[in-house]
């Protein structure tokens, strides 16, 4: 509904041979210190009754009239309406846009006016209030359906009852009009016009009324609390990340078993293992029985000091760097020490007493580091034809070929890793003083063409003893909130069980659970699907590999290693809604 | 390719080698991944006289994942479900358990020897584990039933 901002009242001449388009009444304004002007704009003087324009902002404009009532219609009445008052007759033409005036007599009255202004086809109608011994009521409507389309204003009888003889003024010619002897000497044409043309500004009453208002505040509302709680969830999901990082960078989480897709080792860890040719500890009496003669020797030499069938590979210290996966070239430390090997060689031999005697083995590179373990380079290229990877030790000039003698590299019994003497993956032997092995972390050896690929592409963990062959601290994952969640979830559920176990054995009835037991029930619960979820994953894992149908065993909160099994899960698609609704408020489940 | 290697170096030495009691070959020539076992139901055993034949499926990530063994005769045993699949529940051959320098001759004594003595701390139908452990004799006789029903 649109009000009224302002009436505006004038007087303006219409010239008699004038013949104006009805809508345009663009005629001069009666010179105002000789008639009259009228402006009302207080709200309080005025209401705006009936309004169909829902934008506002229109004005209305029109000569002010009187609409004609049947003579004998006691609504006539001249008390009020003076009977030389501006009817339409009174107007110079019959299409001029017209804004309907009368006294808010009764509701039968205001009724036979608006009709008649209806049919005058009236731009709106202004009623006014007049003294209460001829009404007392203001509503021309009575809350009834109004059956009109222009607007109804309601004047303030101080402002309405004076201008309704002004407008008794403004209705004959021009000489007869208020002032009409002052106006024909100023020079208005005596057959002129002079009517009281109105103007109605209208603004819009309600831009964001009530209701609109609210419900903007409310959204607004609204929105600063999910903005808020959306900041809040990321800043927990920040700190779960960072927490969660700092306990990956410490070790204390299981990466493996978070189940967060396939965490490999990068090539550039891998390089970094050691790879060294195999040394049998008791000289390689297991390897082929061509070199079987020269080892007895030293299989015998060192027999003494050596349990038994107990085999030893002697290690290059781990900053070798590899070459094509394949050669080994020995650090520069270990050369230079080297190069004073003919000097110390005596001492050598006697501080450690398994040094071989390297006048018979000329070909190999040996150096003793001070804290006793010796440090072999086997030259091992004795026949060109072998295919099995080269250990080679560029800084050793002396000519390697003719290494009949090969071995015997054995050292003081220091074991730093396992005792394994074939490869677990293809389960062929490491050749004595031939084969290269890759040495992870965890000191197990493999075949670097057997162990690297799988390291590379498929897992992380030593396939013997399932530690993981990554640095401590190093974050091989994009920690993702989803990570985090199942992190937490895991941890979670662990403790729960925890929990629950006590619950259970203090007597899960009780008062104990009432007090707070909603709380705790609810929690209880969501562990619970959670645990469910998470089984039917590695449910779904198993079945999907077609691996034995785990059967809801247990069904409890025993954490299983099974729980490793979800890596291979990666979450489910879920639905967009799902997507955004993290984006928003991580973490929230 | 490595798979293939392996396997058919492990499938010589179980032929060179066997394990008592079971005997095992390839399904169909070519197909290394695929074995058929069969396992006789050890003296002293309520499975004994029976013959039970079961499927060894080789992932093509061997030795890298576990085998699995599926029981073609039904069984009336702890550590095998109790299903179409018959899936024989042994620890070493969860993922998570599971060494590559585990053989398939170990795992078909392990599975060989599962017949002699369950083990019910690793059953995968714990009714029958209970029963196993509660009251022997009743296992023992249905034990008995189904491999005279089934495994002759
Ligand atoms: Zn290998
Ligand atoms: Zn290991």
């Amino acid at each position: 509904m649109s009000a009224a901002t302002n009436f505006n009242f004038s007087v303006i001449v219409i010239p008699s041979a004038a013949r104006p388009v009805a809508a345009n009444l663009d005629f001069p304004t009666l010179n105002q210190s000789l008639s009259f002007a009228l402006e009302v704009s207080s709200p309080s003087d005025f209401q705006t009754l009936y309004s169909q324009d829902s934008k506002g902002g229109n004005t209305f404009k029109g000569l002010l009239y009187v609409p004609d009532l049947d003579p004998s219609d006691p609504c006539d009445n001249h008390d009020l309406v003076p009977r030389n008052i501006t009817r339409k007759a009174n107007l110079p033409m019959d299409d001029l846009k017209l804004i309907a005036y009368a006294p808010l007599i009764t509701q039968h009255c205001s009724r036979q006016y608006m009709y008649s202004a209806e049919n005058d086809n009236v731009a709106a109608f202004i009623f006014y209030g007049v003294p209460a011994k001829y009404s007392n009521h203001t509503d021309p409507l009575q809350g009834e359906e109004y059956p009109f389309e222009y607007p109804v204003y309601f004047l303030d009888g101080a402002i309405g009852q004076p201008l309704m003889n002004k407008l008794s003024e403004y209705s004959a010619n021009m000489s007869e009009v208020y002032n009409g002897f002052n106006l024909t000497e100023a020079g208005y044409d005596i057959r002129d016009y002079a009517r009281i043309y109105t103007v109605i500004s209208t603004r819009n009453t309600n831009p964001m009324p009530g209701l609109w208002l609210f419900l903007l505040v409310v959204v607004a509302v609204l929105l600063f609390i999910i903005g808020a709680s959306s900041l809040l969830m990321h800043l927990f999901q920040f700190h779960y990340r960072r927490s969660l990082r700092r306990r990956i960078a410490n070790g204390e989480v299981d990466l493996e078993g978070l189940g967060v897709g396939r965490i490999t080792v990068p090539r550039e860890f891998l390089a970094k293992f050691p790879l060294y040719v195999y040394i049998a500890e008791n000289g390689g009496q297991s390897t082929p029985p061509k070199r079987k003669a020269q080892n007895s020797t030293a299989a015998t030499r060192s027999a003494p000091k050596e349990e038994g069938r107990r085999k030893e590979k002697v290690r290059v210290p781990s900053a070798v760097v590899v070459k094509e996966g394949v050669s080994i070239m020995i650090p520069a430390t270990i050369t230079t020490e080297r190069k004073s090997k003919g000097k110390e060689r005596v001492k050598d031999k006697s501080k450690s007493p398994t040094a071989i005697d390297t006048t018979t083995s000329p070909e190999m590179a040996e150096v003793s580091t001070s804290k006793g373990l010796t440090l072999a380079s086997p030259t091992t290229p004795s026949t060109k034809s072998r295919s099995s990877p080269r250990v080679q030790s560029p800084s050793t000039s002396s000519p390697q070929l003719g290494g009949a003698q090969t071995p015997t590299a054995s050292s003081p019994p220091h074991h730093r890793g396992y005792h394994q003497t074939s490869c677990p993956i293809c389960l062929d032997d490491f050749i004595h003083q031939e084969t290269t092995v890759r040495e992870l972390p965890c000191l197990h050896i493999f075949h670097p063409e057997c162990i690297d690929p799988y390291l590379e592409s498929q897992s992380s963990l030593c396939v013997l003893c399932k530690q993981s062959c990554l640095p401590k601290g190093y974050v091989p994952i994009r920690l993702t909130n989803a990570i985090v969640r199942r992190e937490r979830l895991l941890r979670s559920v662990r403790e729960r069980s925890r929990e629950v176990a006590a619950a259970t054995a203090a007597n899960n009835g009780g008062n104990s659970n009432d007090e707070g037991g909603i709380l705790w029930r609810w929690r209880l619960r969501r562990l619970r699907r959670q645990e469910l979820d998470l089984m039917g994953r590695q449910a779904l894992v198993r079945a999907g590999r077609g691996n034995y149908g785990e059967r809801g065993r247990g069904g409890g909160f025993g954490l299983g290693p099974q729980y490793r099994e979800q890596r291979v899960v990666e979450d489910v698609v879920r639905p967009r809604w799902r997507e955004t609704m993290d984006r928003i408020f991580p973490g929230f489940r | 390719m490595s798979a293939v290697k392996r396997i058919t170096k492990e499938l010589a030495e179980f032929s060179n080698n066997p394990v008592p009691g079971v005997s095992a070959g390839l399904a169909s020539e070519g197909d290394v991944f695929k074995w058929n076992v069969i396992l006789t139901g050890p003296q002293g055993s309520p499975y004994s006289g029976g013959v039970f034949t079961l499927n060894l499926t080789l992932p093509t990530e061997y030795p890298f994942k576990p085998p699995t063994l599926n029981f073609t005769t039904k069984i009336y045993h702890p550590n095998v479900s109790n299903d179409d699949k018959g899936s024989m529940c042994l620890g070493i051959l969860r993922s998570e358990s599971w060494k590559p320098s585990c053989k398939i001759s170990q795992v078909l004594e392990m599975a060989a020897g599962l017949l002699k003595e369950p083990n019910v701390d690793d059953a995968v139908e714990t009714s029958i584990a209970d029963e196993f452990k509660n009251s022997p004799d009743s296992f023992e006789k249905t034990a008995r039933e189904w491999t005279r029903k089934y495994a002759k």
